[in-house]
């Protein structure tokens, strides 16, 4: 992800057409871009589109020792990264932001998550994947591990006592996360001089704005955490109002989250339920039909295989062709010709032993082939050869070289 | 194999050179390319780029296994992206599993090539890549899903670029096969890529370049 600084034109811009409050998308200051959440087909597994900022959250969960000072707590751990190189944006103060407002807002039952107490307990980990950042990452962040985590089931565990046997989802239904109520963040951005607040901001007024206001609320209008971010001074009357909007935005969301846990839950009965996957629109997105019969285009390897090793053969004929002091080593069937031996002596004939019979292949009489070589035999030897003891053999008896 | 095989939606993220979301079965990613960009200095290289990809699971932790994997679609992508053409620049490929039910290394392929494509980054050749598996009783089966491949003797992923010979850049194989099997294999890989490279056509056709 790359994100371009700040023009000084763009700032005016957004400046001079926050004096006359108006947004440059051409939403009313109060609402929100459009929002798609997508499930996928593993538990706790989505897609928060807001807009063009784009999260994705996937929830794991594992057995682990629970902290001393909370014995029979599960633990619940968010973290935020985002996807792709870029060093200039840190997602730290999202990740503080989201831990304190979900942690402490006690949303999770997290005694129900304990196996045995101080020792085994499940701790819950939301992964959150920042793709795209077109503003109000915090609330897109929000929403997805919200949406996430209500849709996440873990193992079924059963403790005995002396050992712990965790079901698989074949072996009994997982089991959903008792959630005590579900808080959502809204995002404001305040221009303080021209007393203009607007809801979900996107990436030019996130920047250009002066101070940036964060309000948890649950589903049922209670606060669940405040982050300012900026300098500005705030009345008291402002923050009201603010968090009024905040607690309506987030019955919304709530609500939108709800349905589409429902939506998904009765496509998931369906067998041709695939999950996430692109939408497929007229404009920018295509699918392709694989059929079965695939004409081959390509060339047959196997052809060009057989022709090869028939050129071989015959040049494996041409080669078999004894003379005057040539070396030969003998593989297989056909002899191969290794190197010219220089001969010292013309009496020093090559003998050639082949192990099978005593069968020449060549008729050329400076070559023997024997069956046996004997031991004083100085003549260089050329052939496979095989040992073995042979009764028939005169004198010292024959040792067969391979 | 299912009807409905790959479907790809390109520059769904804003902020990014190039992106694309791959489904390509029941298995999803999702590529952002971002680049060619200035590197640290310890990165530079004087005479052509680097590519630098990050394989990302949707759990955050990676195994040695998806490090391989990040180095099969490293070299794979190095050698279609003409590096040369950027000097002392680095380009940054992130490949985001979204959902995995098999066949993830050729779905990270072809989505990096398309996100590769939408990126308008100088490129020799694209490429396709397509996994079969080979079944006990030497059936070959093209693209298939999770429990065939468990059931599977041997397992191949191949990449071929998309020249008029045949011409295959990646090779990925689990099992135990004969060289008639693989060959067999390459013939119906190549075919099926072939498939796919139309497919790269008509979608960058759509896409809004060309609109």
């Amino acid at each position: 992800m790359n994100v371009n600084p700040l023009s000084d034109c763009e700032k005016t811009f957004i400046l001079e057409a926050a004096s006359q409050k108006i947004r440059l998308d051409g939403r009313k200051k109060d609402e929100y871009r459009p929002l798609k959440i997508s499930y996928g087909l593993d538990w706790g597994n989505c897609l928060v589109t807001l807009g063009c900022t784009r999260v994705f959250a996937q929830v794991s969960c594992e057995i682990y020792q629970p902290n001393n000072s909370r014995p029979n707590e599960g633990v619940l751990q968010i973290s935020a990264e985002l996807a792709g190189d870029n060093k200039l944006n840190d997602l730290t103060k999202i990740n503080q932001v989201l831990e304190r407002f979900y942690k402490d807002s006690k949303c999770i039952d997290l005694e129900a998550l304990c196996i045995i107490a101080e020792e085994k307990v499940w701790k819950i980990k939301v992964d959150l994947s920042v793709l795209n950042m077109d503003g109000n990452t915090l609330g897109c962040c929000s929403i997805a591990t919200l949406a996430a985590l209500m849709h996440f089931r873990y193992p079924d565990v059963v403790s005995t006592g002396e050992k712990v046997v965790v079901y698989s989802s074949s072996e009994r239904d997982p089991i959903p996360l008792s959630l005590h109520h579900h808080p959502v963040i809204a995002s404001f951005a305040i221009f303080e001089k021209y007393d203009f607040i607007i809801l979900d901001p996107s990436l030019l007024e996130d920047k250009v704005c002066d101070n940036k206001l964060s309000i948890c609320f649950n589903n049922h209008s209670e606060m669940c955490g405040v982050d300012i971010e900026g300098c500005a001074s705030l009345s008291q009357n402002l923050l009201m109002s603010c968090s009024n909007q905040a607690a309506s935005v987030a019955i919304k969301l709530v609500d939108k989250i709800k349905s589409a846990i429902q939506i998904d839950i009765k496509n998931r009965s369906s067998k041709s339920f695939k999950g996430l996957e692109p939408a497929v629109s007229e404009d920018n997105g295509l699918k392709l039909c694989l059929s079965d019969k695939i004409h081959f285009v390509g060339p047959s390897n196997r052809e060009n295989i057989m022709e090869e090793i028939d050129e071989k053969m015959v040049v494996d004929q041409d080669v078999i062709k004894i003379t005057d002091g040539t070396a030969f080593t003998a593989s297989h069937n056909n002899l191969q010709q290794i190197s010219n031996i220089k001969k010292v002596d013309k009496k020093d004939d090559l003998i050639v032993i082949d192990p099978e019979s005593g069968e020449s292949s060549s008729s050329d009489e400076s070559v023997e082939i024997i069956n046996h070589y004997k031991l004083d035999d100085i003549r260089p030897i050329i052939g496979k050869f095989v040992v073995s003891d042979d009764e028939n053999s005169s004198d010292t008896g024959t040792i067969v070289l391979d | 194999m299912s009807e409905e095989f790959l479907k790809c939606q390109l520059g769904f993220l804003g902020n990014t050179e190039g992106s694309a979301y791959l489904s390509q079965g029941k298995s999803t990613v999702s590529v952002s390319v971002v680049g060619p960009f200035e590197p640290k200095a310890s990165k530079c290289m004087y005479d052509r780029a680097t590519i630098d990809v990050t394989f990302r699971r949707k759990t955050g932790s990676i195994t040695v296994h998806d490090k391989m994997l990040e180095g099969i679609m490293q070299s794979t992508c190095e050698k279609a992206l003409v590096v040369e053409q950027y000097p002392r620049t680095t380009i940054v490929v992130t490949v985001q599993e979204m959902q995995d039910r098999g066949n993830l290394l050729s779905t990270c392929l072809n989505a990096s090539c398309m996100g590769l494509m939408n990126s308008g980054i100088a490129m020799h050749h694209l490429y396709a890549a397509v996994s079969c598996a080979v079944t006990e009783k030497e059936e070959i089966i093209l693209n298939p899903d999770e429990s065939q491949i468990n059931s599977s003797v041997a397992y191949f992923t191949l990449v071929f670029a998309n020249s008029e010979t045949r011409c295959l850049l990646t090779s990925h194989t689990t099992g135990e096969f004969s060289q008639k099997t693989y060959i067999d294999c390459m013939d119906k890989c190549y075919a099926a890529s072939k498939e796919v490279f139309n497919f790269y056509q008509k979608v960058i056709k759509r896409s809004s370049i060309f609109n």
